[in-house]
């Protein structure tokens, strides 16, 4: 359900920026989506596919970035990325965090006929 | 040819609640977006906060679930007024809905407004509604790991609400573990311990909620 909504807001916008520009077709469609968001890429590719049939996106290639959760350790200071979200710092082990990315959701570009 | 539009994909959302946000402001009235999981004991504890409340501050309620209206019956029954939003299958609520109900609250006697979101520790972080607070209600029995395993909504809060801390006895859960957990994720929000059936906790939560109000 939660992709299901977020990938109709983000074909909406794509829809509305293409008719902006005056598109006959849209060939791709790049987002970027924070690890954080809880966005199953492979979800969202689903709902593209279903959401866009009968649009000029129809045909889109949908690239999706997906960017790590990035943390700063306020311990030492360490800048990393968190892998399978464990929740400390590889370098000295202390958890207190600050995230600094991962929560993107965007349509960063549309490439158009 | 390329399109640059780095647009956030819930800009519209955004949009309509930044609106809300306005239009209460202008009124005086502070929306609190109240996060949790089914269960957790947000009807309940919404009603505590009331009684605790009554004569101070007028509180009116939105409610949202995926269908039924017994949570609005609940709350009606406690002499606050009340909207029901039914979601039929939605997941969380959408700025949309917030703002399409507000007409049918009695906003000139309402100092805040609560909105009790579809239980639900994903997708209702990723939707703002307009709201000036957003707290999470986290109770007892759903274990002091949960901010390991659902960080987003954890993340940008201003409170953490432990509910149901009577189960403590019977439960195998440890308060500093679960307060170790949220602070890897956010280090500074208040995390404020509550029992809504034997009352422990509710007057600092009611002290630290008060002092967040608008005038």
């Amino acid at each position: 359900m939660h992709e299901a909504a977020i990938t109709d807001s983000m074909v909406k916008l794509v829809l509305e920026q293409a008719r902006e520009h005056g598109a006959r077709v849209v060939r791709k469609v790049r987002v970027v989506v924070g690890a954080m968001s809880g966005i199953v890429p492979e979800s969202m590719r689903f709902y593209f596919e279903e959401l866009t049939r009968g649009t000029v996106a129809e045909d889109a290639t949908l690239e999706i970035l997906v960017v790590p959760t990035k943390a700063d350790c306020l311990a030492c200071g360490h800048g990393f990325e968190l892998e399978d979200y464990l929740w400390l710092c590889p370098a000295c082990g202390d958890r207190r965090l600050d995230i600094v990315e991962g929560k993107e959701l965007l349509v960063d570009s549309i490439e158009v006929d | 040819m390329q399109i640059k539009v780095v647009k956030n994909i819930l800009s519209m959302n955004e949009a309509i609640a930044d609106r809300t946000r306005r239009d209460l402001r202008s009124r005086g009235i502070t929306l609190l977006n109240l996060l949790a999981s089914p269960g957790a004991g947000k009807t309940t504890f919404i009603l505590a906060v009331a009684a605790r409340l009554a004569g101070t501050i007028r509180i009116g309620v939105i409610e949202g679930d995926l269908a039924s209206r017994l949570d609005a019956d609940k709350v009606a029954a406690a002499g606050l007024p009340v909207v029901q939003i039914n979601t039929e299958g939605g997941c969380h609520l959408e700025a949309a809905q917030i703002s399409a109900v507000l007409r049918d609250l009695p906003l000139d006697d309402i100092d805040l407004l609560i909105v009790e979101n579809v239980g639900n520790l994903v997708c209702t972080a990723s939707y703002d509604l307009g709201e000036d607070l957003r707290l999470v209600l986290s109770s007892v029995p759903e274990g002091h790991d949960k901010p390991y395993k659902y960080p987003r909504i954890f993340h940008d809060i201003d409170a953490v609400v432990v509910s149901k801390t009577d189960l403590t006895p019977y439960i195998d859960y440890d308060l500093d573990a679960f307060t170790e957990a949220i602070r890897s994720i956010n280090r500074k929000v208040p995390i404020l311990p509550i029992s809504a059936t034997t009352g422990d906790g509710m007057d600092p939560f009611c002290d630290w909620l008060v002092g967040q109000l608008k005038d």
